[in-house]
């Protein structure tokens, strides 16, 4: 077997290790690339802007740590955002595990900026039912859950004496890796209740989403390690996203070039057969 | 003179009407074609003092309960909650950065109103007469004895193929139904594929293998894997273990689904339902043992994954149309059928939109079309 | 029969109008049905998870006792423990529930490292699909090539670097106008599939759900 056939058939192994690689160096010197924010994630932070400091959010947490990488550095990007500007939160998750990793970022966060529980922001816990559980908020937040997460009473927190409805947040940001998610934020919560939508996906779903957005239905959108990034730096705060990205970039560039190396060792193949 | 003073006057009269020095608006509007639980409160301040603070107040009969404090000077703001049952009123209150109250104003008593018919929603419903109208009069026609043609879908008639070379090779057949659950169309499409699937291993004596990852799919997957094998003249061959229950979690699924298939390495791999991120990582392990792999997933992000590493792919509605693809029953091609026109309505619809929106830009098509609903 | 198919289908078909007049009719007479078949609707999805962790017990505990399940035998029982474990340190009472210090410690040095690890074969996966599909055979797949680098390059900062904002303009153009038709294409398709599947399930036609036909 000569080389070119030795790379057409190259073991897949080899890939592997290659791109191993070229994912573990950059993370291990902490490379850092700074990314040029886009509009979708630029609309995000207007809207947070714009917002009052009597104004409510509701961020659903709706990922698992598989898509961690992905969408815990879009939350903390968020979260820290909605603390700088005062604004009130309250979280929620439609997947089981999004509860423990945003009480990650609550503990960070709420601890660096001060901010009390049941007062600046409060955490509805984990709901099954999907679709359903937003349907249900919009007649009232209290019919899907009764109590928060750590079992006190809605209607005891001073956050939650003014927010009944879906319809009385602001604005609902859901980070989403898959179903339930974002598109029954966008289904139920925009186009019934016409509550500003925005969200959070895994860079696999963004170009379904980016649909969505592009129609209005949702008025900003952060699609993957790229959307995290540009948030980051919107915000003037590097982190896990933007550290993320020099691993990203070095690994779009290998595989380009083995998809390059590909097709050479295929013309080449072809023009010996011929 | 005193008709000089008397114009005078006059003049002031008529700028004090027109340009008020100080003045307050305050208007309480009912929400349309809602439960009769929202009412829009919305003001307008123009005062010559500087003003702090904005308090708005609502009465509902009882109290006053003060609902928001700002200092936008023109807003409104939605009071979600009312009651459709009784009276509400509101008060605006303006203070100075002393927080001495300088102006005031109450609005008039309002009761929210009730609908009966949202005509927000009137486009769903227009949508909705007409597409399940076409659904069931293609049913119908169906019924009546009318010859339905569907065309070929390769992926389909793939399965022959590629049960008889798990059959030649002594291996298994393996079919992965999705993740979501059994309220989900994608996971009744793949279920409607199993049994097809299941009748020719019933038929060939090849072992199935059918992983699950929600416990409901288990006890609907099962039913349906016995009966195509008592259809198929077989019922002793059927095991309770074909199906069988492995996590509800993604990747632990995934897991166990890719350990099975490198360890025993089926020769024919089904993957038929809703697939989020692990469609490549079972697709990609499928191709690395060699196995002959069929897919289909409505999942627009999962698609181009399965169309690299699968043999064959059945593409969004292709997986819809399976049931009838497989059965021929007259009932699901009448309904394929009713879809397809619905789609050619769409279709007309997009080019003559786009065509009058490009010639006409003014009539601002898009915009009437959201507002009918 | 009459029970596992004629009273599912009952049920099938009540709620779906109920639901149907409910979304379009916002008079409060409805809406309580309405709310109350949700309420139904989340307390049967979580007994769903009671009947996953009872079931996953079951198929454990049966390749545990079954002689030939071989080293499947030993999976069995670290899933089994993992389970046991899980449930007693979340359950403990006076600890915090979810939040005691060993439950959370087990959740973020046990599950969210095993959890990430299984997506991150995607990006070795991604490569080696990548290496193999993306081949200049045809036209059609040689487009399919450029566009792939034109998006790849476009998203990251090296494509900035090597060509200012056109790459990414570029990039933005293909995700909002090329990908975005094809997307709404497969959408609207799925819709209408949804929808069809949804008419021939309230007509009684599609009963696959009920176990077979």
């Amino acid at each position: 077997m000569n080389f070119w056939e030795k790379i057409n058939n190259l073991d897949r192994r080899i890939v592997y290790l290659i791109i191993g690689l070229t994912v573990l160096i950059p993370l291990l010197f902490n490379i850092i690339l700074e990314v040029e924010p886009t509009k979708p994630v630029q609309d995000i932070y207007d809207k947070i802007d714009s917002l009052e400091k009597d104004d409510v959010v509701l961020v659903s947490f709706d990922y698992a740590a598989s898509s961690l990488p992905e969408l815990q550095p879009m939350g903390e990007a968020l979260i820290q955002h909605l603390f700088e500007k005062d604004i009130k939160v309250v979280a929620m998750a439609l997947w089981p595990v999004g509860v423990q990793l945003s009480d990650n970022i609550f503990n960070v966060k709420s601890e660096e900026y001060n901010k009390k529980y049941g007062i600046d922001y409060v955490h509805l816990g984990y709901k099954t039912g999907g679709m359903v559980v937003i349907d249900s908020m919009g007649s009232g937040i209290e019919d899907a859950f009764p109590t928060d997460k750590n079992g006190n009473k809605l209607n005891e927190l001073k956050l939650m004496r003014n927010v009944n409805k879906l319809d009385d947040f602001a604005l609902a940001i859901s980070l989403s890796a898959g179903d339930p998610g974002l598109r029954h934020f966008v289904m139920v919560a925009h186009d019934r209740y016409g509550v500003p939508v925005a969200g959070g996906c895994t860079a696999v779903s963004a170009p379904q989403f980016f649909a969505y957005y592009s129609s209005g239905q949702m008025l900003g959108l952060m699609g993957g390690l790229r959307g995290a990034a540009e948030y980051e730096s919107i915000i003037e705060k590097l982190g896990t996203g933007s550290a993320g990205m020099a691993a990203q970039n070095y690994a779009h560039i290998m595989i380009i070039i083995f998809i390059i190396v590909g097709n050479i060792s295929m013309v080449v193949l072809k023009r010996k057969k011929k | 003179m005193r008709k000089l003073i008397g114009l005078v006057f006059f003049i002031l009269i008529i700028s004090y009407a027109i340009f008020p020095l100080n003045n307050i608006t305050l208007k309480v509007n009912d929400v349309p074609y809602d439960d009769g639980g929202k009412l829009v409160v919305k003001w307008k301040i123009s005062l010559d003092k500087e003003v702090e603070n904005i308090r708005i107040s609502q009465y509902n009969g009882e109290t006053w309960t003060v609902k928001k404090n700002t200092d936008n000077l023109n807003d409104s703001m939605k009071d979600n909650s009312v009651n459709y049952k009784q009276r509400y009123k509101y008060k605006i209150e303006v203070f100075d950065s002393e927080g001495n109250l300088i102006a005031e104003k109450s609005s008039r008593s309002i009761k929210p109103g009730v609908a009966f018919y949202n005509m927000g929603k009137t486009a769903v419903l227009i949508g909705l007469i007409i597409i399940s109208g076409l659904i069931m009069f293609f049913i119908n026609a169906a019924r009546r004895g009318q010859k339905l043609k569907i065309r070929r879908i390769p992926a389909l008639d793939s399965i022959e193929e590629a049960v008889g070379r798990a059959t030649e090779m002594g291996k298994a057949v393996l079919f992965v139904p999705g993740i979501l659950d059994v309220n989900n169309p994608q996971t009744i499409a793949g279920v409607m594929v199993l049994s097809e699937v299941a009748f020719k291993t019933a038929k060939y004596g090849t072992d199935l293998n059918v992983p699950v990852s929600k416990p409901v799919i288990l006890s609907t997957a099962s039913d349906t894997v016995k009966e195509s094998y008592l259809k198929a003249g077989r019922p002793d061959s059927f095991n309770d273990d074909m199906v069988n229950y492995v996590t509800n979690d993604q990747f632990g699924y995934v897991s166990h689904i890719d350990g099975y298939m490198v360890r025993e390495k089926p020769a024919a791999v089904f993957m038929l339902g809703a697939f989020y991120a692990e469609s490549l990582i079972l697709a990609e392990t499928g191709h690395s043992i060699g196995a002959i792999q069929v897919a289909g997933t409505a999942m627009p992000s999962q698609i181009p994954f399965f169309i690299t590493t699968c043999d064959y792919v059945l593409i969004g509605e292709e997986l819809y149309a399976a049931s009838a693809y497989l059965s021929r029953k007259p009932d699901v091609l009448g309904a394929l059928k009713g879809q397809d026109y619905s789609k050619l309505i769409i279709m007309i619809i997009l080019v003559v939109g786009t065509i009058l929106t490009i010639l006409f830009p003014d009539l601002d098509l898009s915009q009437w079309l959201t507002n009918i609903g | 029969m009459f029970l596992r198919r004629q009273v599912p289908f009952f049920i099938t078909v009540v709620v779906a109008l109920i639901m149907i007049i409910a979304y379009f009719t916002p008079h409060p007479t409805i809406s309580p049905v309405r709310n109350k078949l949700q309420d139904w609707f989340m307390i049967i999805a979580a007994f769903t998870m009671i009947v996953g962790i009872l079931s996953l017990i079951k198929v454990n505990i049966k390749k545990i006792r079954t002689a030939s399940a071989g080293s499947d035998k030993i999976y069995s029982l670290v899933t089994l423990s993992s389970l046991f474990i899980m449930i007693f340190f979340g359950l403990l009472p006076g600890a915090g529930g979810i939040n005691n210090s060993v439950f959370k410690f087990m959740f973020n040095h046990v599950m969210v490292p095993l959890q990430a690890t299984m997506f991150s074969l995607l990006a070795f996966y991604i490569a080696s699909a990548s290496f193999r599909a993306f081949r200049a055979k045809s036209t059609m797949a040689t487009l399919l090539l450029i566009t792939a680098f034109i998006v790849m390059l476009g998203r990251v900062p090296f494509g900035r670097f090597i060509s200012g904002p056109h790459l990414s303009n570029i990039t933005e153009w293909i995700m909002n106008v090329v990908n975005m038709a094809g997307q709404r294409a497969i959408l609207i398709g799925a819709a209408l599939g949804v929808m069809a599947t949804s008419v021939k399930i309230v007509l009684g036609i599609e009963r696959s759900h009920l176990g077979g036909e």
